[in-house]
């Protein structure tokens, strides 16, 4: 077994807590099952990229990326990406409600000519 | 009427319109000023928003006011004062014949006192952005001074808030296959019209907005 340096032992602890937080809502049933699962997914693959960071580069080497840094760097920017996209729709969605509810409230109390 | 912020102007205008029609619908879009104070001393409908939500949301609670109230024409105008009273008959004429869906009102067939060159050259980019991206042949793409018939009214939805709400009319306006024609307008560029217009900024915030729109739609 490998021996873990000070920042594997304090990433990993992290994550461990998170996923057992994780679990613990679950079982409690205040989760959202799609993006639990995602969640946990992230968490456990972290957990491994950190464990064993040579599993990461001979993965990617198996792809065509040098690096398993540069793989990690990717994914990030990839994420990134599609979690701003994600959350500026979810945000226009919330804006649309919003302007329903103003719009609804303003038709409901107009007032006619005096 | 949209207005937000326009106690200081709105009175002209709406002593104009008020004097020649009857159901003028003001939408105070959240204004912090004397807006509703103003609009209040003359006899419109007045609509409020409770917060700042921006002109197309306004556009599309008149429009759904006027629609409530069975108005087979509808007619929106700016309140800081750039639009001709006159020029209300000359968008409304063809809608009114059964000619067209939408009358787009248009300083560039009509005349603009007063334009900066700045903006001219801004409101032409928006010209070739539309006929780029909604390819639609029009020369110009963000007056304020339209008629709608009543089934366009309720067919373009107007789902932007903001500013980009008048790309998004042209854009409906082409995707929907409606009818539309451009009517001659004038406009008349004062102080307050600049101040409260787009800068060269908000013109590119307004395009980012309506093309990330179009996506995610």
């Amino acid at each position: 077994m490998n021996s873990l340096n000070l920042f594997q032992w304090l990433a990993l602890t992290t994550i461990l807590c998170l996923l057992i937080v994780e679990l613990v809502g679950a079982i409690r049933g205040r989760v959202v099952r799609t993006f639990w699962v995602v969640r946990v997914l992230i968490w456990i693959a972290a957990g491994i990229a950190i464990y064993q960071p040579n599993l990461v580069t001979r993965l990617a080497r198996a792809i065509g990326i040098e690096r398993g840094a540069d793989l990690v760097l990717y994914l990030t920017v990839l994420t990134f990406f599609a979690t701003s996209l994600f959350l500026y729709a979810r945000c226009l969605r919330l804006q649309q409600q919003i302007t329903r509810i103003v719009r609804h409230l303003a038709l409901e109390e107009a007032r006619p000519p005096q | 009427m949209p207005a937000y912020n326009e106690a200081h102007v709105l009175a002209e205008p709406l002593a104009a319109l008020c004097g020649q029609y009857q159901n003028v619908v003001v939408v105070d879009d959240g204004s912090t000023d004397q807006t509703t104070a103003v609009a209040s001393e003359f006899p419109v409908y007045l609509l409020s928003h409770l917060f700042n939500l921006g002109q197309g949301a306004a556009l599309r609670t008149g429009l759904d006011f006027a629609l409530g109230h069975d108005a087979q024409v509808i007619v929106t105008f700016d309140a800081d004062g750039q639009h001709a009273v006159d020029d209300v008959q000359a968008v409304v004429r063809p809608v009114l014949q059964g000619t067209t869906d939408v009358a787009l009102g248009s300083r560039f067939l009509g005349s603009a006192e007063g334009m900066p060159m700045g903006r001219r050259l801004i409101l032409k980019v928006g010209v070739l952005f539309t006929r780029l991206f909604s390819r639609l042949r029009v020369t110009d793409t963000h007056n304020g001074l339209r008629a709608f018939s009543r089934q366009a009214a309720a067919a373009i939805p107007i789902r932007e808030d903001g500013m980009a709400h008048a790309s998004e009319i042209l854009d409906e306006i082409k995707r929907q296959k409606l009818r539309y024609c451009e009517v001659p307008v004038s406009v008349r560029y004062s102080r307050e019209t600049l101040d409260k217009g787009q800068s060269n900024w908000q013109a590119l915030k307004v395009a980012s907005q309506f093309l990330v729109g179009r996506i995610l739609r």
